[in-house]
């Protein structure tokens, strides 16, 4: 968890510390929306008990594996695409995980 | 038979599908567009019907060529709770609807999902909670169903109410943020299946025609909020710790004895564990 945490912070510092007068600023702001909102969904999740169980723990090395290409995209400073590509990938993760969460919300009549 | 099943994608109502359809029935799963309908997709004998229960011709469209409904769609909290006004035309109109088309088609019998939580807050009573005793608004949903209640009850249409107890499954379920109970509070839930049994007992048995009756687990499955929760969750191998309500709600222990000829209470609350204990291993929980 604190891994993927830590990966998604780290890409919205490098996307940050790019120039602000770069034409393409928007795109950027566009980005760190995104991916503020795939961290949000993280932190809602962190508590959930399904977390603990086999299929979570393998979707939460799927989040972490795409968390970390993401990371590693940024970091190798190619061009914003490459990073939007990559946040797809960790989108589909964090979907994966709020759908499995209002799934198994309480039942009460 | 062939059945019309509102809100037929959800949990009890994909279970009622599911066993009609098991049972030798054809069953449209009524629904909205967009929720989830993998419970009861591909299902043999069920078809799919996505609509809008507040939408009186194609709920008028729905009720053509069943011969049974089992009225189930309706806003729960704490959903309820967050718009009156889409509460009241989801739960209420949306049962006119339901009713107004059965009063055109002769001697079609509907079967209601109302709740124990039309009773109100009783925990200061001596329980078990019989049909017999006074309703009490305390919320949206309870309002809207007991407004529902009243109007099925003079629709003419042949009809059983059923007041049905918190519904308990077998599954891995997340806490909510405040369990809406207190730690001490008489609870009392009810299997989904045994619940979805209930119904389709209803709408068989000539003998539940105009009655209303109490659905909920039994003894077994009478308990405090506290015993439920660490017994649901501990079966499972999790440990977890819940906030519970301050105040005492809507859940108490109730009379089934006017309803037992249904044949529904099959599982107990042991048998649930048991269950959960299979599922826990299986999940990797335990």
């Amino acid at each position: 968890m604190d891994n993927i945490k830590n990966n998604l912070s780290r890409t919205m510092e490098i996307l940050r510390e790019r120039p602000a007068e770069e034409p393409s600023g928007r795109a950027k702001r566009e980005l760190l929306t995104r991916l503020q909102s795939a961290q949000n969904i993280l932190i809602q999740n962190e508590r959930k008990i399904w977390l603990r169980t086999r299929a979570g723990k393998e979707m939460m090395a799927d989040f972490e594996a795409a968390s970390e290409k993401l990371r590693m995209t940024a970091e190798s400073d190619s061009g914003l695409e490459g990073v939007k590509e990559a946040l797809s990938e960790v989108e589909t993760q964090a979907k994966r995980i709020d759908d499995e969460t209002r799934r198994r919300s309480m039942v009460v009549t | 038979m062939r059945l019309l099943v509102t809100g037929g994608a959800g949990r009890l109502g994909s279970e009622v599908a599911r066993l009609a359809a098991s049972a030798g029935h054809s069953v449209v799963a009524f629904d909205l567009p967009q929720v989830y309908w993998g419970s009861v997709d591909g299902l043999e004998g069920v078809e799919i019907l996505p609509g809008d229960i507040t939408d009186t011709g194609v709920v008028g469209e729905a009720v053509k060529r069943v011969e049974g409904v089992v009225h189930l769609a309706g806003l729960l909290p704490p959903r309820s709770e967050a718009d009156r006004g889409l509460t009241m035309r989801v739960n209420v109109d949306g049962t006119r609807n339901i009713v107004e088309a059965l009063t055109r088609l002769l001697g079609v019998p509907l079967v209601f999902a109302s709740t124990i939580s039309t009773y109100g807050i009783t925990a200061d009573e001596e329980p078990p909670i019989g049909e017999g005793h006074a309703q009490r608004a305390h919320n949206n949903y309870s309002e809207s169903k007991m407004e529902a209640e009243r109007l099925i009850r003079g629709s003419g249409v042949p009809h059983t109410i059923l007041r049905i107890a918190p519904i308990s499954i077998a599954d891995l379920v997340e806490l909510p943020d405040v369990i809406p109970y207190r730690a001490d509070q008489r609870v009392e839930f009810v299997y989904v299946e045994d619940a979805a049994r209930a119904i389709l007992s209803s709408l068989q048995d000539p003998a539940a025609r105009g009655e209303v009756l109490n659905i909920a687990g039994g003894r077994s499955w009478q308990m405090t909020g506290r015993e439920y929760v660490e017994g649901f969750y501990g079966a499972l191998g999790v440990e977890v710790e819940p906030v519970y309500s301050e105040d005492y709600t809507a859940v108490d222990w109730y009379d089934t004895s006017r309803s037992l000829f249904l044949g529904y209470q099959r599982l107990s609350f042991n048998g649930l564990q048991e269950r959960l204990r299979v599922l826990g291993e299986q999940l990797g929980l335990r």
